[in-house]
This record gives C-alpha cells, sequence and structure tokens, in this order.
C-alpha cells in the first residue's frame, strides 16, 4: 500500500471518528481545518499574492488531496470543500485586508 | 467628539516632538521611498565567483513539492549601503506586483506598527490589553503590551512540535478552526500557564493578539488604514497587505504579503534607528529595545530546544548563559538580527556591514535550507 493511499485510510477513518464533538480543548476537526485553510490561502494567493491558479493549486493542496475550490474569479470568492461534509468560504476584500475567511 | 480631539492634539503635539527629534536621525544620499537604486558596478562583473555560489546554493531547488525537506527560494535581494547587489526573484514571481506571504515575520512588522503607536503616544508599554480589550478575564488584564512584545503573555500556546494533531494546535485553530472568526478572542481566552511577564513562549498568538491591541487603539483616532497612512505610505511600502479576521482584526502574526522590496524597507527602517527620511517614525531606543534579549526568556524559556534567540518579535545572534543557549549564528556578526517566517521568509539586518538580505521561500517543515549558510553566501556579495 502505497504512503499516500495509507494516509488516505488514516484520515476516512479519523473522518468518521470526528464527525461528531472534536477532542480535547479545541473543538474545529481536522477536516474543517483543512476545508478553511484551502480557501482562504488559495483566496489569498489567488487575489492578494496574483498568482496564477496553477500556482496556487500547488501551494495550498492538501496531501492527501481531499479537499477541492471552486473560484468564483468575478466576485473574487473561494469554497473549499472536502468529502461533500465540511466547506469553508473566504472572500477578497480590498488591497489593504485581503482575504477573509468566513 | 472630546476625546477625538484630544487624540488629535496629542498626535499633533508628539508629530511636532519627533520633528524635533529628527536631529538624531542618521542621514542617507537617498530614501529608497519610491525605488531602491541598484549599485553602479554590477555584481555580475564585481564578483562573478561570489554570485555564482549564492545563485547555485540559493536557487537550486531540493526535494518534491510534498517533501518536508523541501528547499524553495523564491526571491532573494541584498541591499548594501542602500543600493541593490543582488535580486532575482523566481517560481512565478517578478516584479511585476506579485506578493508573497511572509507568515510569522509578521510579527517584528507588527513590532513596527506597536513603535509607530508607542511614538505617537498613542499606547504606552506598560498598558494593560484590557485598557482595549472589552470581556476580559480579570487575571489576564494583566498582560501589557510589553508582554506581548516579548512573547510574555503567559497565555498557552500549543505549537506544531508539541502535538502530531493540527486540531491541539493552537496556530491552526485561530487561523481555521475556533478562532477563525475573531482571532485575537481566541487568544486571550486561553488559560494562563505562568503569570504574565514571568516567562517566554515563541506564540504566533501573542503577536497577533498585540496587533489587535494596537489597532484598536489606534483607531480611535484613526481608522482601518491606518497602518499606511502612519507608516506604508511614509516608507513606500504601502503594497503590503495586512490580512485581517472576520471580526476586522488584523492577523499580525502570519499573514502579511508583501514583495521582497517592500520587506527590505522594514528593515532599512530598523537599519536607521527607526528614522525615515529625517523623520523619526519609531521612539528613539526602540530598535536597541527590540534587539535586546528580554528578561522573560532570561527568566524562562518554555522550548527547552529552541535555538533561536529572541528579542522583541525579531531574532538575535546573541548568547544567553542563562538559558545554556549558545549564539544561534557563530559565523555572521554578532549585531546581525532577523525577521523569520515559516517557509524561509527572512528579513536579515547586518548594521556592521549597513547590510540587508531578504529571502521569499517555499521550504518543507523540515528544510535542508541552512540559513547561517545562505546568508555567508549573500554577504560574500557586500564590501566589508
Amino acid at each position: 500500500m502505497s504512503g499516500c493511499l495509507k494516509r488516505l485510510m488514516m484520515l476516512l477513518a479519523l473522518a468518521l471518528a470526528s464527525t461528531g464533538a472534536g477532542c480535547g480543548r479545541y473543538v474545529s476537526n481536522e477536516f474543517e481545518l483543512a476545508t478553511a485553510a484551502r480557501a482562504k490561502e488559495t483566496c489569498s494567493c489567488l487575489f492578494v499574492a496574483l498568482m496564477l491558479q496553477e500556482n496556487c493549486n500547488t501551494t495550498t493542496a492538501t496531501d492527501p488531496p481531499l479537499t477541492t475550490v471552486q473560484v468564483d474569479l468575478p466576485n473574487k470568492v473561494v469554497e473549499a470543500q472536502a468529502l461533500l461534509m465540511w466547506s469553508a468560504r473566504a472572500r477578497f476584500v480590498d488591497e489593504h485586508a485581503g482575504c477573509v475567511l468566513e | 467628539m472630546g476625546a477625538k480631539l484630544t487624540a488629535l492634539l496629542l498626535l499633533l503635539a508628539t508629530g511636532l516632538a519627533g520633528a524635533a527629534r529628527a536631529q538624531d536621525c542618521p542621514t542617507r544620499p537617498y530614501w529608497p521611498t519610491r525605488e531602491w537604486h541598484s549599485r553602479v558596478v554590477p555584481t555580475n562583473a564585481a564578483r562573478p565567483a561570489q554570485l555564482k555560489a549564492l545563485e547555485d546554493y540559493a536557487y537550486t531547488d531540493v526535494g518534491a513539492d510534498c517533501d518536508v525537506t523541501r528547499l524553495r527560494t523564491d526571491a532573494v535581494l541584498v541591499i548594501q549601503n542602500g543600493e541593490i547587489v543582488h535580486d532575482r526573484q523566481v517560481h512565478g514571481y517578478d516584479s511585476s506586483g506579485k506578493r508573497h506571504i511572509s507568515w510569522a515575520l509578521a510579527a517584528s512588522i507588527t513590532n513596527v506598527l506597536t513603535g509607530v503607536a508607542v511614538q505617537r503616544g498613542v499606547v504606552h508599554l506598560d498598558d494593560s490589553i484590557c485598557k482595549y480589550l472589552s470581556d476580559v478575564a480579570s487575571d489576564h488584564c494583566a498582560i501589557t503590551i510589553q508582554h506581548l512584545l516579548e512573547s510574555a503573555s503567559g497565555l498557552e500556546w500549543i505549537d506544531a512540535q508539541d502535538t502530531a494533531s493540527k486540531q491541539a494546535w493552537s496556530l491552526q485553530q485561530m487561523l481555521y478552526g475556533d478562532g477563525h472568526g475573531d482571532t485575537a478572542r481566541f487568544v486571550v481566552d486561553q488559560p494562563l500557564r505562568d503569570k504574565p511577564g514571568t516567562s517566554w513562549h515563541e506564540s504566533a498568538g501573542d503577536a497577533t493578539l498585540l496587533a489587535h491591541v494596537v489597532d484598536a487603539a489606534m483607531q480611535v483616532s484613526s481608522d482601518g488604514d491606518w497602518p499606511w497612512s502612519a507608516l506604508f505610505d511614509h516608507t513606500g511600502t504601502n503594497y503590503l497587505v495586512l490580512e485581517r479576521d472576520l471580526s476586522g482584526g488584523p492577523l499580525g502574526g502570519t499573514h502579511v504579503w508583501g514583495m521582497p522590496w517592500d520587506f527590505a524597507r522594514i528593515g532599512f527602517l530598523f537599519l536607521n534607528d527607526g528614522c525615515w527620511d529625517g523623520q523619526r517614525l519609531l521612539p528613539a531606543g526602540w530598535v536597541v529595545a527590540s534587539t535586546t534579549v528580554p528578561q522573560p526568556y532570561r527568566s524562562k524559556k518554555i522550548d527547552a530546544g529552541a535555538k533561536l534567540v529572541p528579542g522583541r518579535l525579531w531574532w538575535l545572534n546573541k548568547a544567553v548563559p542563562e538559558q545554556n543557549t549558545a549564539k544561534p549564528w557563530p559565523q555572521l556578526p554578532d549585531d546581525s538580527y532577523a525577521a523569520i517566517g515559516q517557509g524561509g521568509q527572512y528579513i536579515v539586518v547586518i548594521p556592521a556591514l549597513d547590510l540587508l538580505i531578504v529571502r521569499t521561500g517555499d521550504d518543507g517543515a523540515n528544510s535542508v535550507f541552512n540559513f547561517e549558510k545562505f546568508v555567508l553566501l549573500a554577504m560574500a556579495l557586500a564590501t566589508p
């Protein structure tokens, strides 16, 4: 079994275990974190860093690749999803404040 | 109305005082507010072997994109005596306006913005955070602006090296999880580990909380664009982006975006004792205090394995016998200091050589990139 496939299986198992309340001090689970990070950093990469989408896909991709992004270029909004269960949205505010995670 | 008028008069008074103190400021043949000048004799002609050595090391990619040991330099900028000695961008970065993330290097910029607020008399180092934040637990009100500058809030902060799980990692939760809507609230709601001011712990949370406190104070007499009107516009760093959370609080511990020339101007401001073109923007003594090891670090260091030596949100090349910490960069001049962010973001200031070195990158968490080796190679381009 390849390293990536092992990680995928482990994360899927974790996904099933983490659909309820989080453990420890914090509530947000790893999928919520990964999805939010993907949305926020893709938005910043595109609309603050002004990099090409292919560059941003490389620098913000999760490993294993469980998150996907949809980019609304005219409105400067990025939505990310993971396993159809978690989603997050970031939008560009302006040239001083950059992107904000909603 | 009364408070705003008082603040306005205070700003006017401190502005006049600043103008009077400007005689203490260093002079320069020019100031790079609009653009940086280049050295007359190009480095590829003056020092070709040294240039090749730097480029071979810095710009040779090592490892795959997903490799934690990867080395990815995106840009290097070397400036001596205010003149560009070397300037190159790769991996899609160029001079057309593409910005690079700072990560924790942002904390050093938050230090600068705090200095601006102190210089203007808007905040004082011994101010409690409760002067500017509401609904804070009473024992947390002992935290002052100085404590945050010295990473000595005493608030618990779980770092990457303390946990295998991102879920337990405070930084991840602050930026993308429980705390993302109001990052300062997230930080200040963490339990106290130590009495404020008694221990040192590197924490993007402290820097984020500091940025939020200073921002709240400055917005009493200004608006959300005060970093530009008070600092960035004066120094030509107006292309910087200071990202904010959903509450409007600045992400001053992680998310400043800029080009290498912008980051170099931050270093140049420090290299010139907080002055810019005859105007004192930071208090006299601010740079010296920021590049002095804070007492909380000497008293108690939480990260026992940490090898870097802190100043006030800058990193120093000093030994600290009390903590059995050696000089982190023994081959570099003693007066070297740096702003450092994850992924290989650096602003290196070497006053002894009037030298600035900026590097941006996308290194892995355990990159093979050697900071000291890189700085030595960059120093070789400079004249002694």
